[in-house]
């Protein structure tokens, strides 16, 4: 049997800005994007305002509204990716095998190390110490068998905790969570679970497969394997950086869009913040473009839907983008917030396809390589699309240096 | 208690093995403080504001204090309470 702990960092944009203002100590505080131009997102919080109600993807004013004293800091992503190598190094000290999930959550197979150091919940238990001594941050450490209830593990007693499921117990402590704390059951699969009176993950590991795969096609042999303790997925040696799942960018534009010129406009700037980022990374051409949009209410629309062939052109994503806005949005209020992301990454080996030009596609990325030069070297507005220039304000925008990291969860939950 | 942080001069020795040890320290009014002993050296956070930095314990005139080095700025600094 394996020794799998899975190790989070509890509140952690919160908690590295707590290291650099201690007197916010026992106050309210959210880490925002930047608050120019309406942009202020709520990325993460402290446990106080978790507790007054404050959500990751409010906009500032709203978590203003729900807790009056809260303070906002700007994100300082160097700083968050700093601290998360080191914490790193202290998981490497046990381990050469750890897969990042994110910037604040990781993966640790001890199944070879554990004799060395005293059984897996003994290095749990060491992380968890080290961590908080060295670091001044805590992490809630699950310990198990399998990948998935090591998370859940984790997930159940926050901050600075170490929680063990084990084969004997299992069905006491995992079976009796919800199904949505389980990995991979989404908003929307929870809704069909429970539409068919499945509620718990013990009465879904109790659920014949054959049912499950009949609600949820492929996922459902999965799920149902996830809540017996049957995952076999191995722990990766993998990187924060290289575990890129998709690359977004969004803008919380500073008037709301009213026509869909505007929106058009706004599309091609994030797509071509997007397509930039893509080409400096080694990910290869993207399958699928997502859009997620804000409007004047609050009221969020996302859709996604694959390109005709494997992109990574600033026109192309933006035409798709652009396409799926159309169909999902129904225009009962204005645009506030515009977000594109691209996934499904080809991989950096291109693949040949007779039904493109391939002289006419290499000269548009031949383009598109100039533009890049030229705004590493003079700034990310010395080339802007003509489109974009009809907004004084807009123009100004720069979406590349704004929007490093894009958190996975921006609008989803 | 709130705590802020002092930058200070720093004297230190760079060993040619490698790695380095503070001698002395100049503080604000510039008196030199001689570091006898550094007993430790390790991450160790701060109560004053600063992610991740080194913290010597250090003994000065028989006392032990914690001087810290930030590697991002390449700065050292000590903690005092805020009156």
């Amino acid at each position: 049997m394996r020794a799998i702990l899975h190790s989070d960092l509890n509140n952690f944009y919160a908690s590295v800005e707590m290291l650099r203002h201690p007197e916010l100590q026992g106050k309210p505080v959210a880490v925002c994007g930047s608050h120019e131009d309406r942009h202020g997102i709520v990325l993460a919080k402290n446990t106080i305002a978790k507790e007054a109600g404050v959500k990751t993807g409010d906009v500032f004013w709203q978590a203003k509204k729900k807790c009056p004293q809260i303070i906002e800091i700007p994100a300082d992503f160097s700083a968050y990716l700093r601290v998360s190598k080191a914490v790193r190094a202290i998981y490497e000290r046990y381990t050469d095998r750890v897969e990042a999930f994110g910037i604040d959550e990781c993966w640790l197979d001890v199944s070879e190390s554990e004799k060395m150091f005293g059984g897996a919940q003994s290095i749990a238990e060491k992380i968890r110490a080290l961590v908080k001594r060295e670091i001044g941050i805590t992490v809630s450490v699950g310990v198990s068998w399998n990948k998935i209830f090591a998370k859940l593990a984790s997930d159940m007693k926050k901050p600075d905790a170490v929680t063990v499921i084990t084969p004997e117990n299992y069905r006491s402590v995992a079976w009796a969570l919800p199904v949505e704390e389980l990995l991979y059951v989404g908003p929307a699969t929870a809704r069909k679970l429970k539409l068919r009176g499945i509620h718990k993950i013990g009465q879904l590991a109790q659920t014949p497969v054959g049912l499950l795969s009949d609600w949820l096609g492929k996922w459902g042999e999965y799920l149902h394997a996830f809540a017996n303790g049957e995952d076999q997925t191995p722990v990766v040696k993998r990187g924060e950086e290289q575990n890129i799942k998709s690359i977004g960018n969004s803008l919380t534009n500073y008037r709301d869009l009213t026509d869909p010129q505007d929106v058009k406009m706004l599309l091609l700037l994030l797509s071509d913040a997007v397509s930039a980022r893509l080409r400096e990374s080694a990910l290869g051409k993207a399958k699928t473009v997502s859009v997620q949009i804000t409007d004047a209410d609050l009221l969020r629309y996302g859709k996604q839907g694959k390109m005709p062939l494997p992109s990574r052109s600033a026109t192309d994503i933006a035409d798709c983008a652009f396409r799926l806005f159309c169909d999902v949005f129904p225009w009962t209020s204005d645009v506030r917030a515009l977000g594109v992301s691209v996934r499904d990454f080809t991989g950096a080996v291109d693949q040949m396809n007779i039904f493109t030009d391939i002289l006419s596609e290499g000269k548009a990325e031949k383009l598109e390589k100039t533009v890049d030069a030229l705004r590493k070297k003079y700034g990310n507005t010395i080339l802007q699309r003509a489109t974009i220039l009809k907004d004084a304000r807009l123009k100004k925008a720069d979406i590349l240096a704004e929007h490093v990291i894009h958190p996975e969860n921006f609008f989803g939950r | 208690m709130e705590y802020e942080k002092v930058y200070v001069e720093t004297i230190v020795r760079f060993a040619c093995e490698g790695g380095m040890r503070p001698l002395a320290i100049v503080w604000e009014d510039g008196r030199r403080y001689e570091i006898d002993r550094v007993k430790f050296a390790e991450r160790a956070p701060s109560r004053a504001p600063s992610v991740m930095p080194l913290r010597y314990t250090c003994l000065i005139g028989g006392t032990e204090r914690h001087l810290y080095y930030e590697e991002e700025d390449r700065r050292w600094f000590v903690e005092r309470k805020r009156r």
